[in-house]
Order: C-alpha cells, then structure tokens, then sequence
C-alpha cells in the first residue's frame, strides 16, 4: 500500500467518523455539536479530494472512487445553503447520512489513482457537467432517505412535504447535467445523443423525476408518489453506479470506474 | 401540463387539468419504457431500432403537442415556461436533425492535396479535402509487473502509471522514470527487478492529437478533440487516425451537415436557463 493510499484510507474514515456526528448528536438536540461535527467531516471530505488531485496530477474526477469523493463533499454546502435560505436546518441527519453512504460507497471502491485526462474529456464542459449532476444525485439521495423515514415514522409530515420541493432543484441539476453533456458530446463526436448506456439511463432517470414533479400536482395521485420516486430513485441508481458496475450494462462513452 | 419547476411559488392562473396531467405522463412513462427496451443488451445490437423507431417519434410529436397546448392553455411562471419552451425547441430540431441530418466518416491521407472525397455512408461532400501536419503526444506508458518463478510459472502482480516522474508499486517499491527510458528518450519494452520480477511496457493513452485541415480551398484550420471545424455548411470533427509502421497515415474525420442544429442548441440553452430560474425560485421562496 503506498503512502497515498494510506492516506487516503486515514482521511476517509476521519470524513465517516466527523461527518457521521450529526446522526447521533441531533437527535437530542445537540445541535452545535453537530454542526461543528459536520463542518469537521467536510473540512476532511475537502481534504480528501485534495490528495486525490495531487496523487492523480489532474482533477480527480477519474473513475468512481474519484467521484464518489465529489458527490460526499456535496452534502453539507448544499444543506447550508437550504438551512439559510428555506429554514431547513432540520434536515442536517439526512445530509449526513446520505454523505456517510456515499463516503462508505468510496471505502469500498478500489481506490485506482491512475487516470488520464483523454483528449475528449479535455473540455470546458467537464467540470460543470459533473458537479450539476453531482449536486443533483445529492438532493435526490436526500429525499429518496426522507421518503423512507416517511414509511418507517408516517407520523412526521414534516419530510415529506419538503421532499417535491427538494426534488425540484435536484431536477435542475439533472437538467443542467444532461444537457450540458450534450453540448459537450456535440463538440467532441459531432452528435449530441448517441444512446450511450449511461446516457439512456440519464434519460430515463430524468424522464422519472419529470413523472413524480407532474404527480405532485394532482392530489388524486398521492398515493403513487412515493412509488414514482421510489422508481426514479432505483433508475439513478442504475444510471450511477450499475452502468459502471455491470459490464452487461456498459457505457462505451462513459468509461469510469 | 403542469409547471414542475416552480408552481409553489407562483401559482398558474388556471388551476392545471387533471386529464393533460395524466396524458403527459402516460406519454413520459411510454418513452421511458420505449429507451428501457432499447437499453436492454442484446447481441445483435438492436438497440437503435427501438430507440430510433417510429414510436419513438410519435411519443416525441405528442410531447411537443401536449406542451404547446399547456404553454397555450396556462400562463406558466417564468422558468417553467421557457422549460417547457425550450424542449419544444429542442424537439423540434431534433425532429429536423432526424429527418434531413447527413453525416459520415472521411479518411483523409496526410498528404496536404485537396481532392473530393466519398463519406462512409456513400454520402458525397461536394468540396475538396486536405489534410497536413498531424501531431500525437501520448502519456507516458503504463506498466505491467509479473513475478517469473521459472519458465512456466509467471503471475501478473498489476498495473501501474508513472507519476510525478516515478512508477510507484505499491509494497514492491518504485522506479524512477529515468529508469524506464531509453537513451533516445522511447520508453524500455522491459525492465529487470530483482529478485525475479520484470516490469513490461503497457499502453500509452494519448494526451492531444490535432491535424490541420483545408476544406475548398480556403485557410488551413486546426482540429482537435472538443474543436472541431465548421466549412462549406459541414462541421468536422477528428475521429481517429490511421497509422502504417507507427507513421500517421491518413486522419478520420467526422463530417456532419444538420439542419436542425440552431434549434437544438437554443432549445438546450432555453431549457438549462428555465430550470437554473426555477431552481432560484424556489430557493428564493420560503416555505
């Protein structure tokens, strides 16, 4: 194991220990111990993603691992940001459990540091094609574990009425993700769509949210919502990680992890 | 249809009509199954036939048609408009891409002579073509470790890049890049480790390649990965290229004439715009 690698494995369970605070501190309102919990976590998330540039030599943005790393450090910002903008503090757990997942999800993977930056990724459309889509796999992981408190705890209305509006900033991002890829496409191959794997099940994932934002506005529809978000969740599940993981599946044009 | 974006903020005029709703998604979730069909492996590659398929542009049409009909029917707030605006845009250029779209695949020797050349799909360009001046930078190698316990027993230990001018083995040590070359500056094919290992030269990736192309006569353009080259109503882009005893020989070139292009790409720009609008909405409202 080499001494990146060591790092790496020190600053990942540093990020899941820090990060992981808030889960047992809030609930009995210990709330800036909390806080300082997750601003440590994010500070080690930050870290992490540091070392990982310097040990790539390019943005570490290379294969899953890389951009698991990315999505984790999505997480608290974006709560601060609902916390200060739409009073939802409350939602800090959630925000830390989604990160602590996905933190999980980068312990697992095999932490490659190999990775060159190929001529076609060499765009300016890069950067904001993957942190659009990062910041939206983010919300959606955060409403999809609302809507499953929703089930366990049906007594707290409180998640569930927030999640419609959560999943309507993610589908922004989702937007920006999948059409900003193809401008980009446009550019590198001359064609904006070329039913990719990864690229169908973009489409589909987004096809699905669009589904559940139309079923919020007709009540008559309430009690198949959470099954259409369930849905659209497992197909950006698929999009995400089984596209990379299932060569059955495999994206020619996407070819990380 | 309804305004997904921001109808919390700002509510429609006409509350929305429960059978466009449902329409709209009974046409949101045929597509979706049409491109599950069509991602679905199959041997003989049959995928395009479902994803490009008649239906296909049928669930398109209704789309566009529902959409126009909500846009018609329902003053939409701001983002959700130009959303819904954009993807008819979007559609609708597509629908043109679709139908009058040419392109295909011209191999251009690196001669530097202009001639008129056939695309892959027995499409004719009608301007003359030249090609010169192609340039390949590759990364360096990465590298292969195997341990020989004797003639017939070799183990691949794996694969390792070259970084920050050193190969790195993990617990098996590391070598510095210097090591590797050779004294005209080429990468070694193998190199001796002991006690009985061996590294052997893997693939090099490559970093930047670029040609510069003539089309009709006109200046020489340079083209590269994400900058292709618009000429004579035909925008090109660089595929690929092919070599003969390690000398380029002839460049692919992708050539593409769409008149549904504009219209793509002002439908992409108003519909990222109607939801980044949408997204500030929200984040601007209080709940």
């Amino acid at each position: 194991m080499s001494e990146y690698h060591r790092l790496i494995i020190v600053l990942l369970l540093t990020a899941l220990s820090l990060g992981g605070v808030p889960l047992l501190a809030w609930p009995w309102q210990w709330r800036r111990f909390a806080l300082a919990g997750a601003t440590a976590g994010w500070f080690a998330i930050l870290s992490l993603l540091v070392v990982n540039g310097l040990a790539v030599g390019a943005l570490p943005f290379g294969n899953m691992y890389q951009v698991m790393v990315v999505l984790a450090l999505c997480f608290v910002p974006l709560w601060a940001l609902l916390a200060w903008r739409r009073g939802w503090g409350w939602m800090l757990p959630f925000f830390s459990l989604a990160q602590s997942i996905f933190l999980i999800g980068a312990l697992c993977m095999d932490k490659d540091l190999g990775w060159s930056r190929i001529p076609a990724l060499q765009s300016a459309w890069f950067v904001p094609h993957v942190i659009a889509y990062m910041l939206g796999y983010a919300l959606c992981a955060v409403a999809f574990l609302m809507q499953t408190l929703a089930w366990i705890r049906p007594r707290h209305p409180e998640p569930l009425a927030a999640i419609p509006d959560l999943l309507r900033l993610a589908f922004a991002g989702l937007t920006f993700g999948m059409l900003s890829g193809a401008l980009w496409a446009e550019d590198a191959w001359g064609a904006y769509w070329s039913w990719d794997a990864k690229e169908t099940w973009s489409l589909i994932t987004w096809l699905g949210y669009a589904i559940y934002l139309h079923a919020v506005q007709d009540p008559a529809q309430q009690r198949w919502r959470s099954t259409i978000h369930v849905l659209a969740f497992l197909a950006l599940l698929t999009t995400f990680i089984l596209v990379n993981v299932l060569p059955k599946l495999g994206s020619a044009l996407h070819g990380y992890a | 249809m309804d305004t997904p974006l921001e109808q919390h903020s700002e509510p429609p005029k006409r509350p929305p009509s429960r059978r466009v709703l449902q329409a709209c998604q009974v046409v949101l979730a045929a597509v979706m199954l049409l491109l599950l069909a069509g991602v679905i492996p199959v041997p003989e590659g049959g995928q395009a036939a479902v994803l490009r398929s008649p239906l296909m542009v049928l669930a398109g049409l209704s789309l566009v048609g529902m959409m126009l009909r909500c846009r018609w029917r329902r003053r939409l707030p701001l983002g959700s408009g130009l959303l819904h605006g954009g993807l008819v845009v979007l559609l609708t250029g597509a629908g043109l891409s679709w139908w009058g779209a040419q392109q295909g695949l011209a191999s251009v020797p690196l001669d530097g002579v202009g001639r008129r050349i056939e695309l892959s799909a027995g499409i004719t360009l009608g301007t003359a073509l030249a090609a010169r001046n192609f340039v390949v930078e590759y990364e360096a190698p990465m590298y292969h470790l195997y341990r020989h316990n004797g003639r017939q027993d070799v183990v691949h230990l794996g694969t390792y890049p070259i970084r920050h001018g050193m190969l790195d083995l993990g617990g098996q040590g590391q070598v510095p890049e210097r090591d590797l070359r050779q004294e005209d500056g080429t990468w070694r094919e193998f190199h001796r480790l002991p006690p009985h290992l061996v590294l052997q030269r893997g693939r090099a990736s490559p970093r930047h390649y670029s040609v510069q192309v003539q089309v009709d006569g006109d200046d020489w353009q340079e083209i590269r990965v994400n900058h292709p080259v618009t000429a004579a109503g035909w925008r090109f882009h660089l595929v690929n290229w092919e070599q003969d005893d390690g000398i380029a020989t002839k460049v692919q070139l992708s050539a593409r004439k769409d008149p549904g292009r504009s219209l793509v790409i002002l439908g992409i720009w108003l519909t990222i715009l109607g939801s980044v609008i949408g997204a500030v909405r929200i984040l601007k409202s209080r709940p």
